[in-house]
């Protein structure tokens, strides 16, 4: 984590060889901006691929999220969902895990594009940080409460927290909730808040989500989409993810570009639907 | 022979009996007025369109109001009626008279609007039917030299519906000389408080007895005025016309009695049935750009002072930086907001901002964030400035290295990057940190732009320097 946190540009320049050359390659930047642009985005893209075809519904993922984290009772940053379809007495019961999706968003702050979550939080933007692509290139960009990382996570600080509740509001999705065991950093009044950080403790290290790793069907799918040679790159041209984001992510319609995607040869996801306004027990687990 | 005459007589009498009723019946239809009579276009229009034309549920002549009730009243009427078509046709003039008089009675009367019943009766004013009213409180109070009736506010005024009030007529008297917030400018003579939570999360929440809600009520309570948020609300003087009275007259005995309040109005208004507009600037009371309207007042001495402020709060798109407007800007909390604490600076009275003006809204843990965000602002503002420095220092070494085209680009670019980083500077990122933020960013892309390709030079330059010692 520390190597992509550093505010001193200077030491950024001596942290490698390879950074040189990149600064090198970077100067470009004024003359030709679509190569600068390529540059950038080799930061990995992180995404997750759920196949509902191997979902059996053990909530393995829920417990390893809630062992690997703080999780307090009563709230999930994991949970797995059902929807029953078709007619008596031919019925299909399929198990849709959710999570935060990492949304790619589509408002602007800055030059990054950002989910609502990342766009309202008023703690954003706050400290500079810079990021070292896998190849050592720099990324400079902001930390905040509630803040988009260049490979795509939108993880929070919860020092910055002033535990406002902006962000729970502007989810579409109800994937953050309070921290009721935890204070805000900077209003100890408030609550903190929760929701996946897709694990970016064990990620920074090289290890997989708990969730993943802990998933027995092997339904969860993590990885980089900007290599070509992954899975779940590969698993996204073979169905088509990307073209058809309408029909493989969870509620397009909120249109904040999810990074986690089903595969849904059923086209169950269509028949699955939360209240708006009840969006917030869409994280609680309740087995049927 | 004589039962001829007779007969031939009565005949005579009764024929001209008829004639007379038949001729009184027919110029008493509000069509005879209206459409036989081309001057009376514009009035006839209006009452047509009015509640006591078509559209309402009676149909009121136009004899029943212009002419007082009574046979003898409506003979008056006719004969002064023929006098003006007299005048009208020996004259060149387009219309006869503009102010019509039309006496308290004839409104009054048992089937109309009986005064018993229409004195205290409350109403409902205006297009949402929000302003509160009643007759009285209104018919009691006098303006020196002004004669309270009717038509003193029903008056009908341009192209508006015959006989409604228009609202200009209201805010003469309301907001003349008077405080926005206090005496007849008084909000909440004419509107009802809302209760409704300002802060949009909690609208729909479940109330929580430990959170604050803030409501106008509970502002009310706090003692903060109404203009410190609806400053625009009100606008305009009701001065004199400038050239009001010199449309009339010319002698300067006349001229000079100008400021006899109660002499022109009773001059004018009682006895001329002159409309408030006739002599007075309008005044305007509706929403418009409520920052625009504290930043004049601010900037009386300076003209375009505070732009950069006002730039900040509004938070419009700047380069790749987002509309953004102030996080108070939704509730429309302008420069008077938290520009409340009084003070002398250079012998002028100048209005500070404060954190005290947060607390007073919001929590006591509030008066630490002006103080947070000034710390980081002045500190966004100096790691900008640092660099911003250090990128012209760098051209400067190492301008006869580059090609002069390449030199003029990075001029630019930091000059740009200068732009953004004024408004922040000057404007006082405080008053939108967030923006403020941004800006300073879209200032470093410009600043590492140049630094990017110039730092590289300088390592090298440090390595073979380093290498010769
Ligand atoms: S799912 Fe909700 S919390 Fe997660 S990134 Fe998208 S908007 Fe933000
Ligand atoms: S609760 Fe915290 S993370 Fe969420 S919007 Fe408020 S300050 Fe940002």
């Amino acid at each position: 984590m520390s190597t992509n946190r550093t505010d001193d540009r200077r030491e950024m320049l001596r942290v490698s060889g390879a950074a040189v050359v990149a600064a090198g390659l970077m100067s470009t930047s004024l003359l030709q901006p679509k190569e600068a642009g390529a540059a950038r985005a080799k930061a990995p893209h992180w995404v997750m691929i759920m196949d509902l075809r191997r979902c059996m519904g053990c909530r393995a993922c829920t417990v390893a999220c809630k062992a690997e984290y703080d999780v307090p009772l009563g709230a999930f940053k994991t949970v797995v969902k059902q929807v029953v379809t078709g007619k008596y007495p031919d019925t299909r019961r399929t198990t849709i895990p959710r999570r935060c999706n990492h949304c790619e968003g589509t408002e602007k702050v800055g030059k990054m594009t950002v989910p609502p979550c990342v766009k309202v939080c008023p703690e954003y933007p706050k400290d500079r940080r810079v990021f070292i692509t896998p190849e050592g290139k720099k990324i400079r960009y902001r930390g905040g409460a509630t803040y988009k990382r260049p490979d795509g996570l939108i993880l929070l600080d919860n020092d910055s927290c002033t535990g406002c509740g902006k962000c729970i509001d502007a989810c579409p999705y109800g994937a953050r909730t309070f921290n009721k065991r935890k204070a805000a950093g900077k209003d100890k009044s408030k609550h903190a808040i929760v929701k996946c950080t897709s694990c970016v403790h064990r990620l920074d290290e090289g290890v997989t989500p708990a969730c993943v790793n802990t998933c027995a069907a092997g339904a969860r799918i993590f990885g980089d989409l900007n290599d070509p040679d992954s899975e779940v790159a590969r698993l996204a041209r073979e169905f088509k993810l990307l073209e058809n984001r309408d029909k493989t992510t969870m509620k397009p319609e909120a249109k904040t570009m999810p990074n986690i995607f089903y595969i849904d040869p059923d086209g169950v996801l269509a028949d699955y639907s939360f209240d708006e306004k009840d969006k917030l027990a869409e994280y609680r687990d309740i087995v049927e | 022979m004589k039962k001829g005459i007779v007969l031939t007589i009565v005949l005579i009498v009764f024929l001209a009996a008829a004639g007379v009723l038949s001729v009184e019946s027919y110029t008493a239809k509000p069509q005879f007025c209206g459409t036989k009579c081309h001057i009376m276009d514009k009035p006839y229009k209006t009452w047509q369109a009015s509640k006591h034309g078509k559209s309402g549920k009676v149909e009121v002549r136009c004899v029943d109001c212009h002419y007082a009730p009574g046979e003898k009243m409506t003979l008056h009427a006719k004969f002064k009626g023929l006098g003006q078509l007299f005048t009208y046709l020996s004259s060149d003039e387009k219309e006869v008279r503009k102010a019509t008089h039309i006496a308290d009675i004839s409104c009054t009367t048992s089937k109309c609007h009986p005064a018993d019943q229409f004195m205290d009766k409350k109403l409902k004013y205006g297009e949402k039917k929000k302003v509160s009213f009643t007759h009285k409180t209104h018919f009691d109070k006098t303006i020196p030299g002004q004669e309270m009736h009717c038509t003193t506010c029903h008056i009908k005024a341009g192209d508006e519906k015959h006989f409604e009030v228009p609202k200009e007529q209201c805010y003469i008297c309301h907001f003349r000389k008077s405080d926005f917030n206090k005496g007849r400018g008084a909000c909440n003579l004419c509107h009802e408080i809302p209760t409704t939570p300002l802060q949009s999360q909690k609208k729909n929440a479940q109330p929580d007895k430990d959170e604050k809600i803030i409501t106008h009520q509970s502002l009310e309570k706090a003692g903060v005025a109404c203009q410190s948020c609806h400053y625009q609300m009100i606008r305009g003087e009701t001065a004199l016309m400038p050239r009001a009275c010199k449309e009339c007259h010319s002698d300067t005995a006349v001229l000079a009695k100008k400021n006899d309040m109660k002499l022109m109005h009773s001059e004018h208004v009682a006895k001329q049935k002159a409309q408030c507009a006739d002599c007075h600037q309008p005044i305007v009371h509706k929403e418009s750009d409520f920052i625009e309207a504290a930043r004049l007042n601010c900037a009386s001495c300076h003209p375009d002072h505070h732009s950069y402020q006002k730039a900040l709060l509004v938070g419009n798109p700047y380069g790749e930086v987002p509309a953004t407007p102030n996080l108070m800007y939704n509730v429309k909390t302008n420069c008077l907001g938290c520009h409340q604490k009084q003070e002398v600076l250079k012998g002028e009275p100048v209005l500070r901002g404060a954190a005290r003006a947060c607390v007073d809204c919001h929590t006591k843990d509030h008066e630490k964030l002006l103080a947070d965000w000034e710390k980081e602002v002045q500190g966004e503002v100096a790691f900008a400035k640092e660099n911003h420095d250090r990128a012209l220092a760098l051209l400067d070494e190492f301008k006869d290295r580059l090609d002069p085209e390449r030199v003029a680009a990075f001029k630019e670019q930091i000059a740009k990057g200068q732009q953004a980083l004024d408004i922040v500077v000057y404007g006082n990122g405080v008053h939108n940190k967030k923006y403020a933020i941004m800006l300073i960013d879209e200032a470093m892309n410009s600043i590492y732009a140049v630094l990017d390709e110039l730092e590289p030079l300088a390592e090298e330059q440090n390595a073979t320097e380093e290498n010769r010692q």
